[in-house]
């Protein structure tokens, strides 16, 4: 090849100007240019949090999310809040009774409170909110069903409504603290940009932009006080990785953390501590009852593999305690010191003998079971929509070759999961559900409830219809509680789903942020909130 | 010539009749809907039936393609795109914001990429087969074997967390409203996420320079221009760089549909709201008319740019040209 | 610039060829069947175990291990079968219709360029992820074959144009007069004169198709589209790995240490004499890079 003749070289400047070109473009984007320009919050009075992807929208009636609402119900409220210990606190009401059985719910609402921009929140602003949520035309998919048999409202003197209720509404406050009062019940029109949220919480709408952040700027009129804490910005961070970097380096002060980040915590010169809390969400595999091969059919087969998943050992080791195993469809939280159910043990040599009871049987050595001639395989689906779903897959797919039983994974993305699962186009499924703290088993587990509604996996027993109706209609907590007893014992009996785990959430808080508490609610949610919240420590961030 | 252009750009339309169509047997296709999208969303364990079923029914059910494209299309030639599916607000000042937030982040990695590779490959071009040349190769046969997904990843946390040279996610300083897109303080954000989308294209562009040069050089007409006295820069500019640019003038061309995708990882990795993520998000949510504008933006935006990229390969290599094959004029 | 010159002659090719052979051995070294069943030096590429999650490497697993246990050295060979079999096969695949469709525009004209030219034009503005989406969701998503397919029709398009490009010029030279006043006709003009014209390029580019393939592959498996887990493969090992890069260096290295051999295999192949072996006055290498998109 031989080099060419360097009349390149000997022309001189060109290694110089290889370096200076790059460095020169650098130099320009380096911080230290800064023209005029509209400055940022300062961070010093500034609560930073990361959401993991941008809320649809701040309507409370039409997006209730865990993601929308974490903005949402700063901006606005509802007429009864709950703390951490699930206790009801008034909110924009004062009083409330439920009189006569539940034929009528009467509020006594709170003088004096401002809404956003002007305009004194009342009687009317509920009653337009209830009308608009009862609306037919109103997409609300989830406040709808708690509100159910709601009649018109009626302005009560002096400063209260009454809501006849008919069928009788049960004595759950849960319906008060998801509908949020809007002022004459409209919502943010996001077509028109004059339209920002406005609601009478002690944080009001400032700016936003979209896909980047939301900032919300305190209420001086708030009711309960001003905020300490002047600003609100929510960041939007898709990947979780750099949200975790942000708080590391203290440009985020509340971020969700995965297990394997907890020990990032613990160095001596971490900016940030762990909070945990139990989510009332449920992880379960899905049997298809009525999928063609008949496998689940017998109470026995779904049974066993309830037994051969080692649950402790993923909660306890692949999710490093961040998740509690699962008996049945209830948390702990939520039992209220009843007696509890144990979770089926995990007994792989119990499993492998009720599958030979039920006819699987590994005839020909091959290390999976057959029965009449067909091998017990199926696929099971699962959304990649966060890590412990793809563990569960994962783990259980090895735990049940381990017996003898051959599961395909199958990813599938997470609508066109939904979508299959509603059409029962499926055999076995990974989902999760976010629970109430009141009894929803009969919307996931009633034979009613097969065909267009929640019970995807088709499951049919007339024992727990029975169960399930008579927790629906408790007329007292003694009655619930007597009733879901019983439910959690015909679960663990019939095992009509591989109920896995109760996720932990593990969220990272800068160590400025005084007074912080977190809620089985979810982040940002119940009272106290940010609004009791300060922030010290300024040396802490970046 | 100009019936030329005439003539491409009448062939252009077919082109976006066919792909607004296979757009919208495509989004048929997919299973799950807007309904379905919400349901995903909620994932609570209690759903009011009849309010899901109004909700499909207010999303427009199954969409026909054929007289539902030409009314769309119709309605997109007035950029009339509508409203989105997810909150409701306006689609063309939404997709308008994404697509020039992709175009800053493209148009950035493209300059950096042209800058470094000029001036890598000619160096390594001058010494070529020296220890400089050598080394640098495998130096950057070593980045342009990093993915982007990982490289990001590895320079944000070497350039943003553990030497904090720069800032580590975000398209501006959060929280500061009515900021200007290029002001000053933003350049600061895009050279991180512009410097991860370049820098593979960046190493291997430098091998194609180097590579012109070194060919270039050698040839007989160089070897003329020394004699006739001419050396260093001179050299370069008038000869060695012309050739060295026909290259790089078609594979730019190429590169522009993915650019006008925009670059979804990294967008993804730094926050930066670009159309790349927007589209991802869109389609995952079922949000039919941001996918629509999208793609119809896309198209325009790449038949623009391949047209453009056509001609001047076509007046800078006359062999090429499309409108004159014999290469008879000019 | 040849890296396997650079490297020393012998070592260079030993390395190159050592990798395949490795991971064609894969399947006899781990064993058959499932996981748990005994047999083969190598623990199975689908064991899980809980006791060693994320662990260096070490005497017991050579490599280390991934998130959940499973040992990485032998994810790694058995996922080079898979890996190097769909970048192949995507890069021949879209070297065979790139170069056709091309070539036969470019040689052709008239209304066949024409055509072709809008077909390439369909095929890079249609976006991907919908076309992944829908194939996946009638079912046709899971497994290498569909993923090698959807790899070289997303691709062809650029090897068409660059094949395109190339015919052009070729038959602005004389030896096309001479091909045609000998006789030849259009398979033969194609197959025996323009393409060994245009292969130095094309060659390329197809390499870097391959190079692609490689990491694209896992980037659309989130949906369900590719190979299904456990069943590992290179794109896929980097992708699961790199969100836990601050903690653990080895699932990331090792994975990327073997897509930079291949890619540099890939790429010696393509140019065998290196940089300046080529006759022609052109570069060789006039491939588009990549974009900043996995």
């Amino acid at each position: 090849m031989g080099r060419p003749p360097t009349g390149l070289t000997r022309g001189g400047g060109w290694p110089v100007l290889a370096v200076v070109q790059p460095a020169l473009f650098f130099l320009i984007v380096s911080p230290g240019c800064s023209p005029d320009l509209p400055q940022p919050p300062a961070a010093s009075e500034t609560l930073r949090i990361a959401l993991r992807a941008e809320p649809r929208g701040l309507d409370p009636i039409l997006h209730t999310s865990n993601l929308s609402r974490i903005v949402s119900a700063q901006i606005y409220e509802p007429l009864i809040d709950f703390d951490p210990q699930l206790r009801p606190v008034p909110r924009l009401a004062v009083r409330w009774e439920r009189e006569d059985g539940g034929r009528a719910w009467r509020f006594e609402l709170r003088p004096g409170v401002r809404w956003h921009g002007g305009g004194e929140m009342g009687p009317d602003d509920v009653s337009a909110t209830l009308r608009r949520v009862l609306d037919p035309l109103t997409p609300s998919l989830d406040l709808k069903p708690l509100l159910a048999g709601a009649g018109n409202p009626q302005i009560t003197l002096p400063f209260g409504i009454r809501i006849p209720f008919d069928p009788p509404a049960s004595d759950s406050l849960l319906p008060w603290w998801s509908l949020s009062i809007l002022p004459g019940g409209a919502g943010p029109d996001p077509a028109a940009a004059d339209s920002p949220p406005r609601g009478s919480g002690p944080y009001r709408f400032a700016s936003r932009r979209a896909g980047e952040w939301i900032l919300l700027e305190r209420n001086p009129d708030w009711w309960g006080g001003e905020p300490a804490i002047r600003y609100l910005l929510f960041r939007i961070f898709p990947e979780a990785l750099t949200a975790v970097r942000a708080l590391e380096l203290g440009e985020i002060d509340i971020a969700m953390l995965r297990p394997a980040d907890r020990g990032r915590a613990d160095l001596a010169q971490a900016r940030f501590r762990v909070h945990t809390v139990e989510t009332p969400s449920v992880y379960a595999v899905l049997w298809n009852l009525r999928s063609p091969g008949g496998m689940f059919a017998d109470a026995r087969v779904r049974r066993a593999l309830t037994l051969a998943l080692d649950r402790p050992a993923l909660a306890g080791r692949l999710r490093r305690g961040a998740a509690r195993v699962a008996a049945t469809l209830y948390p702990p939280l939520w039992q209220r010191g009843r007696e509890t159910v144990p979770p089926l043990p995990f007994d792989p040599g119990e499993a492998s003998r009720l599958l030979d009871e039920a006819g699987w049987r590994d005839g020909d050595g091959d290390g999976w079971r057959e029965r009449d001639g067909a091998v017990f395989s199926f696929p099971l689906l699962y959304a990649l929509e966060d890590e412990l779903r793809r563990d569960t897959a994962l783990l259980l797919q090895a735990d049940l070759a381990r017996v003898g039983v051959r599961v395909r994974l199958q990813r599938v993305e997470p609508v066109a999961l939904v979508r299959r699962l509603r059409q029962h186009d499926f055999i076995a499924a990974v989902h999760a559900w976010r629970l109430d703290p009141e009894p929803y088993g009969y919307s996931l587990l009633h034979s009613s409830q097969a065909s267009g509604g929640l019970n995807y996996g088709g499951y049919a027993d007339p024992v727990l219809d029975r169960l399930l109706e008579r927790e629906a209609a408790a007329a007292d907590p003694e009655a619930r509680a007597a009733a879901g007893l019983e439910i959690e014992k015909r679960l663990r009996q019939e095992c009509p789903m591989l109920f896995v785990c109760f996720p932990i959430s593990l969220v990272g808080v800068n160590r400025r942020v005084e007074g912080f508490s977190l809620g089985p609610l979810g982040l940002l949610q119940g009272t106290p909130g940010p609004a009791n919240w300060s922030l010290t420590m300024q040396e802490n961030i970046q | 010539m100009t019936a030329y252009l005439l003539r491409r750009v009448l062939v252009s339309i077919p082109t976006l009749a066919a792909l607004i169509t296979l757009t919208f047997l495509l989004l048929r296709s997919v299973p799950g809907d807007p309904a379905d999208a919400r349901l995903a969303e909620a994932d609570t364990a209690r759903i009011d039936r009849a309010a899901v079923e109004h909700l499909r029914s207010q999303f427009g059910g199954d969409l026909p393609p054929l007289p539902q494209a030409v009314l769309w299309a119709g309605r997109c030639l007035r950029f009339d795109f509508g409203l989105s599916f997810a909150d409701g607000a306006p689609v063309g000042a939404r997709i308008v914001r994404a697509l020039g937030a992709t175009a800053v982040l493209s148009g950035t990695a493209l300059l950096l990429m042209l800058a470094v590779s000029l001036t890598a490959g000619t160096w390594m071009a001058a010494g070529a087969g020296g220890r400089l040349d050598r080394w640098g190769g495998r130096l950057l046969l070593i980045a342009a074997s990093v993915p982007a997904s990982l490289g990001a990843v590895i320079l944000q946390r070497l350039l943003a967390v553990d030497f904090p040279l720069f800032p580590l996610h975000g398209a501006g300083p959060p929280g500061a409203a009515g900021e200007p897109f290029l002001g000053g303080l933003r350049l600061q954000y895009l050279a991180l996420p512009a410097l991860c989308v370049a820098y593979r294209g960046a190493a291997l562009y430098s091998r194609l320079v180097r590579q012109a040069v070194v060919q270039t050089l050698r040839a007989e007409f160089v070897t003329a221009a020394r004699a006739r006295g001419l050396a260093g820069p001179f050299l370069h500019l008038r000869h060695t760089l012309r050739n060295a640019l026909l290259p790089l003038i078609s594979t730019t061309a190429a590169l522009v549909p993915a650019a006008m995708a925009g670059s979804i990882v990294v967008e993804t990795i730094f926050g930066w709201p670009g159309a790349g993520r927007l589209f991802a998000d869109s389609v995952l949510g079922r949000d039919y008319p941001v996918i629509l504008a999208l793609v119809w933006a896309g198209a325009l935006l790449t038949l623009t740019s391949l047209l453009a990229a056509d001609l001047l390969l076509g007046s800078v290599d006359p062999r090429v040209r499309v409108h004159d094959p014999a290469g008879r004029q000019g | 610039m040849n890296p396997v010159r650079g490297l020393g002659r012998f070592p260079g090719i030993a390395l190159l060829c050592a990798i395949p052979a490795a991971c064609l051995l894969a399947p006899f070294l781990t064993g058959a069947g499932r996981p748990g069943m005994p047999g083969g030096l190598l623990p199975h590429p689908a064991a899980i175990d809980l006791d060693s999650i994320l662990s260096p490497p070490s005497a017991r697993h050579w490599l280390g291990t991934d998130l959940v246990g499973r040992d990485l050295l032998s994810r790694l060979l058995n996922g080079g079968r898979t890996s190097l079999t769909i970048a192949a096969g995507a890069a021949l695949l879209a070297l065979l219709i790139g170069a056709t469709l091309g070539l036969g525009a470019g040689l052709a004209g008239g209304w066949i360029d024409l055509l072709v030219g809008r077909m390439i034009e369909v095929v890079d503005c249609l976006p991907t992820l919908l076309v992944a989406l829908a194939a996946a969701g009638a079912g046709w998503g899971s497994g290498p074959v569909p993923l090698t397919l959807a790899i070289a029709l997303t691709r062809w398009g650029h090897l068409a144009r660059l094949a395109r490009v190339e015919a052009l010029r070729w038959r602005a030279t004389p030896r096309r007069d001479s091909a045609l006043a000998v006789g030849a006709g259009t398979c033969r003009l194609l197959a025996h004169h323009a393409f060994p014209a245009a292969l130095p390029i094309l060659a390329t580019a197809c390499a870097l198709v391959a190079a692609e393939a490689l990491v694209v592959e896992a980037g659309i498996g989130a949906i369900g589209f590719g190979v299904e887990p456990p069943a590992p493969t290179w794109g896929g090992l980097l992708l699961e790995a790199r969100l836990s890069i601050d903690q653990a260096w080895w699932p990331v290295v090792f994975p990327g240490v073997a897509i930079f051999v291949a890619v540099s295999a890939a790429l010696a192949l393509a140019e065998p004499g290196g940089s300046g072996g080529v006759q022609t006055a052109r570069p060789a290498g006039a491939a588009p890079p990549p974009w900043g998109s996995l």
